[in-house]
């Protein structure tokens, strides 16, 4: 028998933290947004992993995790809608670069968030996670728990309905 | 091959060579391209693995204690807390409403401010905006110094208020202009109230108000979408030359003197905020003015 049975282990606990902290944290961001506390509900998930960690062996740890955190914001009556950020910075210029086009991308940046914001849960997580996080049509499908069929389906559906959103620019 | 297949064969990375190249050529694939970029910056902030693990290690370790508790004792607290907290909130209210963010420009720069519900305010050189973001979403108030243009999203009442007086719309796009003694109110979309005295003035699109020394002035008509500055010039129509020379002042670092030029004459044209020797030629030749720069001054001659 492996000796990590369970991840009751403080290194092994340590070990599924690093490996998985910062992923389910951008999971939940990207699916139900800022405004929903990623990181509170990540953290929560975490602690129900250690309250269960007899009952937990270390490979299905993760699976665990988002199970977790997914069925969690699932029941959360107040749940917020959903809100993305991105990082606008405060463009300080010579006047090289004319406002104008600061204004066009800012009107850009301003398109493609509401687009976003108003993909399914869905489309916006199995879109996010590939064209942001690099992830494979494989990963995501274990991650969400689907054949890798539907991740791609869902993917173009993203696609379609941003470009359809966005328009002309 | 139908466009789905390839935006689905580009999203898998399975496009070949040849398909590859076709597809890269089409306006589609740049577009993607562009929104590929884009979505870099929702890319949540990294958190702090370590400090996050730490506390997690906290609440783990957290075992319940049971504590017997003396009434009497805790009730003194209680009542010392509360005049406590009370009087911390009563005097520290004033401070956190009046608690402002300033931002400003320099000379020759422009700036552009995201406000707390994504209006974008645009400073023209040498301005400064102020707000409270504590109260931004009871009342959303603005105090401005110089130049800055607005696109204000819908909502309730927006406020801008400059030495010369109070814009109030609820969303649209406009520019305020408050410059030692010139006054001017540009609506360039949906409706903007400025308050003078007596009646309100109502503005819509294309049109300005304008005041000079207090005094309310015939203003043109606006045509284009967006004030010049955003195109890197600085436009007038009919404004006396002082104004135009303090504008030269705030877009390049120099100082302007006159010697024999009849200041209070009207303007019409515009500079490049660019370009300092066509910006001095453009506002002397009409006038049949010549010019001597020293250094960072310069002078103005009339005949």
């Amino acid at each position: 028998m492996e000796p990590d049975q369970h991840v009751c282990e403080d290194a092994t606990f340590r070990r599924i933290f690093k490996e998985c902290s910062c992923d389910l944290h951008n999971f939940l961001y990207y699916k139900y947004g800022a405004d929903n506390n990623p990181e509170d509900l990540m953290q929560e998930a975490f602690a129900r992993l250690w309250d269960n960690c007899r009952k937990v062996s270390p490979d299905k740890a993760r699976s665990f995790l988002f199970t977790v955190a997914n069925n969690q914001m699932l029941n959360d009556l107040a749940r917020k809608k959903t809100a993305l950020n991105y990082q606008k910075e405060d463009h300080v210029t010579q006047t090289h670069e004319s406002p104008h086009y600061l204004l066009e991308e800012a009107e850009y940046m301003n398109r493609l968030q509401r687009a976003l914001e108003e993909l399914t849960e869905e489309q916006r997580v199995a879109f996010m996670l590939n064209r942001i996080e690099g992830k494979k049509h494989r990963e995501i499908a274990e991650i969400l728990g689907i054949s890798q069929k539907a991740v791609e389906k869902r993917i173009y559906k993203a696609v379609e309905s941003l470009q359809e959103k966005i328009g002309k620019f | 091959m139908k466009n789905q297949d390839y935006i689905e064969k580009w999203l898998a990375g399975t496009l070949n060579e040849e398909e590859k190249s076709l597809f890269e050529k089409t306006d589609e694939f740049k577009s993607l391209q562009r929104m590929d970029r884009a979505l870099l910056l929702f890319k949540p902030a990294p958190f702090n693995e370590d400090a996050a693990y730490e506390n997690l290690k906290a609440r783990r370790e957290k075992v319940a204690r049971v504590v017997q508790l003396n009434w009497s004792v805790v009730m003194k607290i209680a009542a010392v807390l509360v005049v406590a907290i009370g009087s911390y909130l009563y005097l520290s209210t004033s401070y956190f409403a009046a608690k402002e963010e300033l931002y400003q420009t320099g000379i020759g720069q422009t700036r552009e401010i995201a406000l707390p519900d994504k209006s974008v305010v645009t400073l023209n050189a040498m301005s400064s905006i102020s707000f409270s973001r504590n109260t931004w979403n009871a009342e959303r108030k603005i105090t401005l110094e110089g130049e800055a243009f607005f696109a204000v999203v819908k909502g309730g009442s927006f406020q801008v208020s400059t030495e010369a007086g109070v814009v109030t719309v609820l969303g649209t796009q406009f520019n305020v202009k408050d410059r030692d003694g010139f006054y001017e109110v540009t609506c360039y979309e949906g409706r903007v109230q400025v308050a003078v005295a007596g009646d309100p003035v109502q503005l819509t699109a294309q049109q300005s108000y304008r005041e000079i020394e207090k005094i309310a002035t015939d203003a043109p008509v606006e045509l284009t979408e967006t004030p010049s500055w955003f195109r890197n010039e600085s436009s007038f129509q009919r404004v006396p030359f002082r104004e135009v020379l303090n504008e030269l002042e705030r877009q390049y670092d120099v100082r302007i003197k006159t010697l024999d030029v009849d200041v209070t004459q009207s303007f019409t044209g515009k500079f490049p905020n660019t370009d300092l020797t066509t910006a001095l030629q453009s506002v002397t030749v009409p006038f049949g003015l010549s010019y001597k720069a020293n250094g960072k001054e310069i002078v103005f001659h009339g005949d």
